[in-house]
């Protein structure tokens, strides 16, 4: 029998290094999970990715047991990462901090096609041109 | 005790992503993204329908920089709003105690091996004559019983430890493991952690188990166990896989007496061969794998 669903819960935190601390503490104590389990197992699967933000998605079931699934990293981490810049610009959209290519788009829209709702590749690579603008990155063609 | 401002923005699925990325950071070690709306008990899992609603929350400290880092967020949600309607942040204040104590109404005796039995120290609970019990407030500290891998690492020792035995726990979290050896009849264990918690908590445990003689804590790395020159019957280690291969390089075999007994956990079964090639090479010979779920256990000796 399926196990009943009490809460989903997405964590966008640092690979290998989950801790009782916020934000996991009070995103996983208030369904009252074991803290310590979570962050063993996540930091076990994780620890090949020192560095990146690798986001878990948990899913907590009414008896008390949970279980979660690595996601890819956020957009704008795979965004800055291929544009060479550390961080977004702050006052985008009036600010510009760099520029990415279509072909760049493409290659991230690859990776986060599966955890996007876009139904093609085109779909999800318009979204990403969006985050890619709120950002502060302008898109050229190469 | 420090105290923390969450910020809370309650928004639709297209939105949180941007929101998370602006306010990561800004906030400690990351954000929590809720999905809203689900009934419990509504849903089988796999069901769920996608997010409508979610709430996006982080936290950052209640110090002097608090001010300015809520004027920064305020600014750049202003910002974003220009692009797609922004909800208005809720702030409330979080003491640090509130999930470390929240998620202990979970936490229930455990029976493991042969004998072992679990207490959570604020649970009564009625024990056998001949059960080895361990009484234990883990605090912040990794080790509570109930992760597969402690579990395995509590069977091997019981299977392994000798009367009269000296042992090294690295790693030592809670000081469960360090806890049952020394009432299993270790002569002595040295518990060792990076983390000085776990140093803190490891002591408290060991008094309130009546072992405070047998165990000493220590706050350190396998540097400093090798430093000291001295080799163990039977050394435990319930860490990482990869942290495990890195202390195999760094010297793991020299804490070990020829004929000595290995127990290495923390590790999944698909890096079960890297973990092994990587003992061999320090001189260890893997001879069982120990499983619960995915949860591995390797046991080794060294060659007398």
């Amino acid at each position: 029998m399926a196990k009943k669903v009490k809460a989903i819960v997405k964590l966008a935190i640092q690979a290998g290094k989950a801790n009782p601390a916020p934000p996991i503490g009070p995103a996983l104590a208030q369904h009252g999970i074991n803290l310590m389990g979570f962050c063993k197992e996540y930091n076990a699967r994780t620890s090949n990715r020192i560095g990146e933000i690798v986001p878990a998605e948990i899913t907590i079931f009414q008896d008390g047991s949970f279980k979660f699934i690595l996601k890819s990293p956020p957009t704008s981490f795979l965004l800055m990462k291929a544009a060479g810049i550390q961080k977004g610009a702050s006052r985008a959209p009036l600010e510009t901090v760099g520029k990415i290519t279509r072909k760049q788009i493409r290659e991230i829209a690859e990776v986060k096609k599966d955890d996007m709702n876009a139904i093609d590749i085109e779909g999800a690579m318009r979204q990403i041109e969006g985050t890619a603008r709120q950002m502060g990155l302008e898109i050229v063609e190469n | 005790m420090p105290r923390w401002i969450e910020i809370a923005l309650t928004t639709d699925g297209e939105a949180a992503e941007a929101i998370a990325q602006e306010l990561y950071p800004f906030c400690h070690q990351g954000l929590s993204i809720e999905q809203l709306g689900i009934m419990p008990g509504a849903w089988d899992d796999g069901d769920v329908p996608p997010p409508t609603a979610v709430v996006v929350r982080g936290y950052f400290l209640e110090d002097e920089r608090a001010e300015s880092t809520r004027a920064e967020i305020e600014r750049i949600l202003g910002y974003l709003n220009m692009m797609y309607p922004m909800p208005t942040p809720e702030y409330r204040l979080v003491d640090d105690e509130d999930w470390a104590e929240a998620w202990k109404a979970n936490y229930h005796p455990v029976r493991l091996g042969r004998r072992i039995f679990i207490r959570p120290l604020w649970v009564e609970a009625e024990a056998e004559p001949q059960d080895i019990v361990i009484s234990l407030d883990p605090g912040m500290a990794f080790g509570t019983g109930t992760h597969p891998t402690t579990q395995l690492c509590l069977e091997a020792l019981e299977d392994h430890v000798k009367p009269g035995q000296q042992v090294l726990d690295l790693g030592c979290g809670s000081g469960i493991l360090a806890i049952a050896a020394a009432k299993l009849g270790a002569a002595h264990v040295l518990g060792v952690d990076i983390d000085d918690v776990a140093r803190r908590v490891t002591d408290e445990n060991a008094a309130v188990n009546g072992v405070a003689q047998q165990i000493t804590a220590r706050t350190g790395t396998l540097e400093d166990v090798l430093a000291t020159g001295q080799t163990f019957d039977l050394i435990v280690v319930n860490i990482l896989a990869r942290v495990i291969i890195s202390m195999c390089q760094q010297g793991l075999g020299q804490t070990l007496r020829p004929g000595g007994q290995a127990i290495l956990s923390g590790l999944i079964l698909e890096q079960a061969d890297e973990v092994e090639a990587a003992l061999r090479q320090a001189g260890f010979i893997p001879t069982a794998r120990r499983l619960q779920g995915d949860w591995v256990a390797i046991e080794a000796h060294k060659v007398a």
